[in-house]
């Protein structure tokens, strides 16, 4: 009996033993995370959560392909081929669920962005510094060109009426939110705003690849222009064409071509390369030439199959499922430099597409081993015209050609230079720009902000198009269906 | 002075026994008569024994104190007899009372069988053993109650859903914890780039001497807050004393595809162009312009393959296991060595394992016992990319394919080329199969030590250390010409995954009879636990390879992917046990648990999980005597509650998570919202049971009946997205699963030489789901939705009406009284209707017939009553998607006003949505799959022996070789994925095979 409880005291003991060192035991830290309330204490901890921000842009569903792609095929500028991998189908077609795979990404995609934003703007207790006000001043231009692009694809352009829903205003995380839509116009009050704060809080260059005060300013300038709003619009602008210190390049320089596209043995080959700024892969570190802000992708840390190259290239395993409509191709005159970006290829280059096949080049580094193509945001040809436009809605004829053609007759030298005056001056400037930022995702922005009607191409053999116009349903997206399903205070877009 | 007493003692000791001892000689038989060999004769409560000899004769010399003999041998009852001052004893020994007097394994200990009140399947290792599958998990179809096992993919190590009872629930795992040798261990798919792969194929279910499947509370709720979803335990084999034993099986044979429907092949050349050309006019294109395309296709005069063929193949199946096993009283052994070997049938897919055994036991006095076990396993898997729709995977390419295009140049070649006819967009999967590598490399070691020490004769002391060690090396290449890997000119990348995981268990067992007359008596076991394990994952991934014959990341230029990380779980827990029996009568048992663990916040690490149940051995009563047909009766009941924890190991915090990196700068952000309330699920069983024998056991009943009420279900409450998440898990809402299991064992016929068993078993559960998060009328789940009161996989689509037969338009209804259609797929209906993904009824039956020493056995496995969606229908249905490769069923279209169809007008490269995901592609998931068939010899004794064998037997099995389908529009077999959605994952297989076992 003695045994018995000389074993049970000891194993009580062991037990308590055991007991008293569980609380480490069960402690178990992650190995690749820090808890929220403790991860952001200083300057550096804020520098990281910064490129975490910038991370987000380069989702799929945002900017690293989706975004784009959108403000070309839905325009007037690509279509999808018949042989193809299934991708932006509904776009093509013009024709949306609430369930769609494209809005859905940049709708959540974007919150995501801007919840990064909001926990930046919103860390306490951080000494003040140039640094915090720089990453800080960041922040709020992510969040006011998330809140800029959600709107104007969710909601009804502000131009068309201003007192639509727009999108939930989001400044601070909360759990339980469930926010119903600001007006158009408070959306875009608040992005102004916000750009105001950053415009003032920026105070350094880091790059092409960060938020300058320039790239704010030239942001606030593409809201504006959307607002329709052209005094501002030429405020901003000019301030960035005079003062920001940035320039565009010599047409050699912009774009220098080699190598050709072909068929050997009825496959496509490929030697072809656009050469120059659109062929360089790397972001600017200290130069300011045509690119004010752009996401950087780069060998590790890019989208794989998901960048944007490879919906357009057809080697090098793209999936090459978007070519160019010939009306596009048809615009550029053969001096133009930008030629070089829209290749012609010839028949059977494209598996299931007969005739010509025109391409997009503006994002030929996709399998690029050393970098990847980074997603251009704003450029300085676009604010350029954006100040061409403003002198237009200010009847400055003048003004306007003067700057319109600052871009025309860089990119094509032997161009005489635009001379018209009234409203051809529009149709000049828009042509200007769906020359210039084409595969850009601007041209479909241009039509619904100037409620054109035009004819979307859905393909070429046999040809299918769809007719656009103002009030088309599809022109917004679906506010998604799990928004709808999670979120009771949201009202859906007309037509889904 | 002492030494000297020592050995003057020590030799009069000697001396004493010498002089004292005499010797017993005898003959153990069968209550046949035939004798038994090896059968083991011990001096009861002394390591001093024997073993009969191959004509049962033995000699045994013991201390003249001996008093009692004890024989015994495998599968009969062991026999005590007096000694007496009779020198030869012959006994015969009769077979054990097969259901009662067995012992089965149950959580940290075993019972009798009579004395269990818990609902416990336990399935002996000979039925696992000799089966050309990889896993003993996929084995345990149709093999036990209330235990659905779905084998979705015929790729070797396929990981294996499992569901007992019913899907316990939404956002944690619903598969079973499994218990290797008393470990908990861990299970599953732990691949990061394999298709699929599971732990549990490093066991080779030859060395499984027995598996218990706990169903109830009664049995699982001492496992806690794992143990909600049902536990298996699974016990390798040990050594037994007595002559070594050798035993070695040799299998091979071939696997071939499984059956496909005629729906679902592919259309062949001409009636692929016919229907594209058709569509194509149906689009407004022109004729000249659809013959232009499809001469750009290679139609006419091109090729017309059959992709089935190409990528199907027979392939080979072989396994051979060795083993050793013996030993004396004090030290047993059991040690084995296997190799299995399977290719499936589709090309590119197979899988190699090298397994071994070594389990020893070493008494060193009646108070000290050790117990030692290593299991150290390799396994080489080959998956090819094989499910859904990676370009490269060879199934998804059968259908994709059109039948035009050649995967062969005309020199004999392969052909890359990307023209419009080759493969532009689709991979030539001949190529992608020969070039490129897709290889798992697998090492996992189960290791245990174990001592016990007998405090005192009915107290003992167990302490338990049980190791797993994983370690799996995953290696992708993509060659630089063809497929993924074109675009980076090569790509390789190198996966290794390593889990660590350790379970120390330390347990007090007690048994005590509380009254004199030991009527009634007192089991107890006190214990605690701790379990930690580790993952540890390297990840590393390079491109652009300067050549082809070179496949490792070491060449390529451009390193792409180069890191580390980790993840962990640990579990604290203390846990009791206590039975009353009084008279073998009434049992009375109770447990509780308390575990604690790393996944809950400190303000809900602990969880308490009690259960009690009661059993009552009805033919032990007096006034049972006379009732002699019925020879067992027991009822059980029992109710109890158990956890579920298997969620992310950090879920509940709220974490700013890093490797959000931009432009080369390490960045991090708000990357998990947390929920420091969380906590376990906890579910609430109640089980009735009856066992009841017929006949002397020749007819047994098992009825079960159960409800399992899963609470604090923890549900990915959606939310906002506006706030940068789309959900937050929270312990709402709960579920219930409830059910009936029959079990019959007969023997209908026992003569003379001719036995003829059988063995059924039934499973029905329903599930519901019984309350939502508050305010949130239903979840939809992809293709399902979660309603109170409806069945966890619901199908939730458009609702399918038909096709306008006036112009070939697709039609779904608006309401759900079918009073109205439309064209418009946005305007169609979703419904819920009562068709489910989860089978209403499933089970086995296996039937045995043994004539001397022929024996034919067939099984069968059945399931009804629920529905498969075709997930892929988008792109094999109507011309939504033109280029690719289309089912035969598509030749029924409508092609003029009148037609009464279900194949809407073909339009190509259509936006109606018709083949979007709706009730048109969902198909009766009922079949019957005869899943075994074997006949085998086994060699009579007096045969063997002149082979100087001790066993010989001899069989050919086929396995799946017939699978009945009722619904003839399927396109794909109805065994699919748990959720009953098709993936384009690899063929089941049919197998052929020859086996020898032989024993010497």
């Amino acid at each position: 009996m003695k045994s018995v409880l000389k074993y049970s005291i000891m194993a009580l003991v062991a037990g308590m033993l055991f007991a008293s060192c569980k609380k480490d035991f069960l402690d178990k830290k992650p190995y690749t995370a820090n808890n929220l309330s403790t991860a952001i204490t200083n300057e550096n901890d804020m520098k990281v959560a910064t490129a975490g921000m910038y991370s987000a842009l380069r989702n799929t569903d945002v900017y690293a392909r989706s975004v784009l792609v959108k403000g070309d095929l839905m325009a007037d500028n690509t279509f999808v081929t018949t042989s193809n991998s299934g991708r932006y189908i509904s776009l093509n077609n013009f024709v949306f669920n609430n369930a769609d795979a494209y809005a859905g990404g940049l709708w959540s995609g974007a919150y995501v962005a801007i919840k990064y934003a909001n926990t930046i703007i919103n860390a306490t207790g951080i000494t003040a510094s140039a640094n915090v006000s720089q990453y800080q001043g960041e922040a709020y231009a992510i969040r006011a060109l998330m809140h800029f692009e959600l709107v104007r694809n969710f909601a009804t352009a502000y131009t068309v009426d201003k007192t639509k829903p727009g999108i939930p205003i989001v400044t601070s995380f909360d759990q339980n939110a469930l926010p119903a839509r600001n007006t158009v116009q408070e959306v875009y009050t608040q992005v102004i705003a916000d750009l105001e704060k950053a415009y003032t809080m920026l105070n350094q260059y880091r790059g092409t690849a960060y938020f300058s005060k320039y790239a704010a300013r030239a942001l606030e300038a593409r809201v504006y222009q959307n607002m329709g709003d052209w005094p501002n619009a030429k405020t901003m602008a000019l301030d960035v064409i005079n003062n920001s210190g940035w320039s565009m390049l010599a047409a050699a320089s912009y774009v220098a071509p080699s190598g050709s596209l072909g068929t050997s043995g009825g496959s496509a080959t490929n030697t072809y390369s656009p050469g120059g700024y659109w062929a360089n892969a790397a972001v600017q570190t200290s130069t300011k030439n045509e690119t004010l802000f752009e996401v950087a992708c780069d060998l590790t840390s890019n989208n794989g199959f998901d960048q944007i190259g490879f919906i357009y290239l057809q080697v090098g395993g793209g999936y090459g499922d978007i070519l160019a409509t010939d009306d596009l191709y048809n615009l550029y005159s053969a001096t133009d430099a930008r030629k070089g970006l829209i290749p012609r290829a010839p028949a059977g280059y494209r598996s299931g597409q007969a005739g010509n096949v025109t391409l997009c080049y503006k994002y030929p580094n996709p399998g690029n081993a050393a970098d990847k193509d980074d997603i251009k945001i704003i450029r300085l040809s676009d604010i350029i015209l954006i100040a061409a436009e403003a002198y237009y809605n200010a009847s400055d004829y003048t003004n306007a050609n003067l700057y319109l053609n600052m871009v025309a007759q860089k990119r094509d030298p032997s161009f005489t230079g635009y001379t018209d005056t009234g409203a051809a001056v529009l149709d000049d400037i828009l042509t200007e720009r769906r020359k210039e930022l084409a595969f850009e995702g601007s041209r479909f922005w241009d039509l619904v902000r100037l409620q054109k009607s035009w004819t979307k191409i859905k393909n070429l053999n046999p040809l299918t198009s769809v007719a656009v116009a103002p009030g088309n349903n599809a022109l917004l997206y679906p506010i998604p269906v799990g928004e709808l399903n999670a979120n009771p205070n949201i009202s859906q877009n007309p037509g889904y | 002075m002492r030494k000297l007493l020592a050995l003057l003692t020590a030799f009069l000791l000697f001396a004493g026994q010498l002089f004292a001892q005499k010797t017993i000689s005898g003959k153990v038989t069968d209550d046949k008569g035939n004798p038994i060999a090896n059968a083991s004769v011990v001096v009861k409560g002394t390591s001093t024994g024997t073993v009969t000899k191959a004509d049962g004769t033995y000699t045994i010399t013991v201390p003249a104190n001996a008093k009692i003999l004890v024989f015994s041998s495998v599968d009969l009852a062991p026999e005590e007899i007096t000694i007496g001052s009779q020198t030869t004893i012959n006994t015969s020994l009769k077979s054990a009372d097969k259901t009662m007097a067995e012992v089965v394994v149950v959580g940290y200990g075993t019972q009798k069988r009579s004395d269990v009140t818990s609902s416990v399947t336990k399935i002996g290792g000979d039925k696992v053993a000799n089966v050309p599958m990889t896993s003993v998990d996929q084995i345990l179809q149709g093999k036990a109650a209330g235990v659905q096992s779905v084998t979705f993919s015929g790729q070797p190590g396929a990981n294996q859903q499992i569901r007992i009872r019913g899907v316990g629930s939404f956002a944690a795992s619903s598969q079973p914890l499994f218990v290797i040798d008393g470990i908990q261990v861990n299970s599953g798919d732990v691949s990061r780039e394999t298709t699929t792969s599971n732990v549990l194929a490093s066991l080779n279910p030859d060395d499984i001497e027995s598996i218990s499947i706990l169903k109830d509370a009664a049995a699982t709720s001492i496992y806690g807050a794992r143990g909600s979803n049902g536990v298996i335990l699974i016990n390798t084999k040990r050594g037994k004393a007595g002559k070594t034993q050798f035993k070695f099986t040799a299998e091979v044979g071939q696997n071939t595809h499984g059956d496909i429907p005629s729906a679902g092949m592919p259309l062949r050349a001409d009636d692929w162009a016919a229907l594209y050309k058709e569509s194509y006019i149906n689009a407004g294109g022109s004729p000249a312009n659809a013959d232009a395309n499809l001469l750009a296709y290679g139609y006419p005069g091109g090729s017309d393959i059959d992709w089935l063929s190409l990528i199907t193949r027979k392939g080979a199946q072989q396994q051979y296991n060795i083993s050793a096993s013996g030993g004396d009283q004090k030290t047993k052994f059991y040690i084995s060595g296997g190799y299995f070997k399977q290719e499936a049938n589709v090309i590119g897919s197979d899988l190699k394992r090298f397994s071994s055994v070594i389990n020893l036991d070493h008494t060193v006095s009646n108070k000290l016992s050790f117990a030692f076990s290593l299991q150290p396993t390799f396994i080489r898997q080959n998956t090819p990319l094989s499910n859904s729709s990676a370009f490269s995977n060879p199934v998804m390419e059968f259908s994709f394919l059109r039948p035009l295009q050649n995967p062969y140049n005309a020199d004999g070649s392969l052909n890359i080329s990307t023209a419009t006819k080759d493969f532009g967009s689709l991979y030539n999967p001949l190529y992608i199969v020969g070039n490129d590598i897709h290889s798992l490399n697998d090492f996992t070691a189960n290791t245990k030590a174990e001592g016990k020490y007998n405090i005192l004769d009915n107290l003992s002391f167990t302490t338990r250390m049980g190791m797993q060690y994983i370690n799996f090396e995953e290696y992708y290449y993509n060659n630089p010409f063809h497929g993924d890997g074109k675009a980076a000119n090569g790509r390789g990348y190198a996966y290794n995954t390593r889990y660590f995981l350790y379970d120390w268990t330390n347990q007090l067992d007690y048994r005590v009879n509380l009254t004199r007359n030991k009527d009634l008596n007192l089991n107890a076991t006190v214990g605690y636990e701790a379990i930690s394990s580790k993952g540890y994952f390297v990840s590393a991934q390079s491109q652009n390879f300067p050549t082809s014959s070179l496949t490792y990341a070491a060449v390529a230029s451009s390193p792409t992917i180069g890191n580390n990380s980790a993840s962990d779980y640990t579990f604290a827990s203390e846990f009791a046990r206590a039975a009353l029996n009084y008279k073998g009568k009434y049992i009375l048992q109770g447990s509780f648990r308390r575990d604690g663990s790393s996944r809950f916040s400190q303000k809900n690490e602990y969880g308490n999980f009690p259960a009690g149940s009661i059993a009552w051995n009805v033919n032990k009563e007096n006034f049972m005597s006379d009732v002699k047909f019925i020879s067992d009766l027991k009822l059980r009941f029992s109710y109890g509650s158990a956890g579920n924890a298997e969620i992310g190991n950090y879920a509940w915090r709220q974490t700013l998570g890093y490797g959000l990196n931009y432009n080369n700068q390490p960045g991090g952000g708000f990357n998990n919202i947390g929920n420091d309330e969380l906590q376990w699920e906890a579910s609430k069983q109640t089980n009735a049971g009856i066992d009841v024998s017929f006949l002397k056991n020749r007819l047994n009943l098992n009825v079960d009946y159960y409800k399992r009420k899963i609470d604090k279900l923890i549900f990915p409450v959606p939310t906002s997205q506006t706030i940068g998440f789309s959900s937050i898990s929270k312990n709402l809402g709960a579920m219930q699963n409830s059910g009936l299991e029959v079990t019959i064992n007969a023997t209908p016929i026992a003569i003379k030489d001719f036995t003829w068993d059988i063995s059924f078993n039934f499973s029905h559960n329903k599930n519901k789901m019984v309350t939502l998060p508050a305010g949130q009328y239903q979840v939809i789940n992809g293709s399902f939705v979660i309603r109170p009161g409806q069945d966890f996989y619901t199908f939730y689509l458009r609702d399918w009406a038909g096709v306008n037969s006036a112009n070939g338009d697709p039609l779904w209804y608006t309401d759900s009284t079918h009073s109205a259609t439309t064209n418009n797929y946005n305007a169609a209906l979703r419904v819920a209707g009562n068709k489910t993904a989860t089978p209403k009824y499933f089970g086995g039956l296996s039937n045995s017939l043994t004539y001397k020493g022929f024996n034919l056995t067939f099984d069968f496995y059945y399931n009804y009553g629920n529905y498969v969606q075709d997930g892929w229908a988008a792109y094999f249905y109507d011309e939504v998607n033109p280029s690719y490769g289309k089912y035969t069923y598509n030749l029924q279209r409508w092609q003029k006003p009148g037609d009464v169809t279900n194949v809407p007008k073909l339009v190509y490269g259509s936006s109606n949505f018709s083949s979007s995901a709706s009730t048109r592609f969902l198909y009766k998931g009922d079949f019957i799959r005869l899943r075994n068939v074997s006949i085998g010899y086994t060699a009579p004794t007096r045969l063997v022996e002149k082979l100087h064998l001790s066993s010989f037997n001899f069989y050919i099995r086929g396995t799946n070789l017939w699978t009945k389908v009722y619904d003839k529009n399927i396109p794909f077999d109805p065994e699919q994925n748990i959720n009953s959605q098709s993936n384009l994952n690899v063929f089941y297989n049919k197998s052929v095979t020859v086996g020898v076992n032989i024993g010497f």
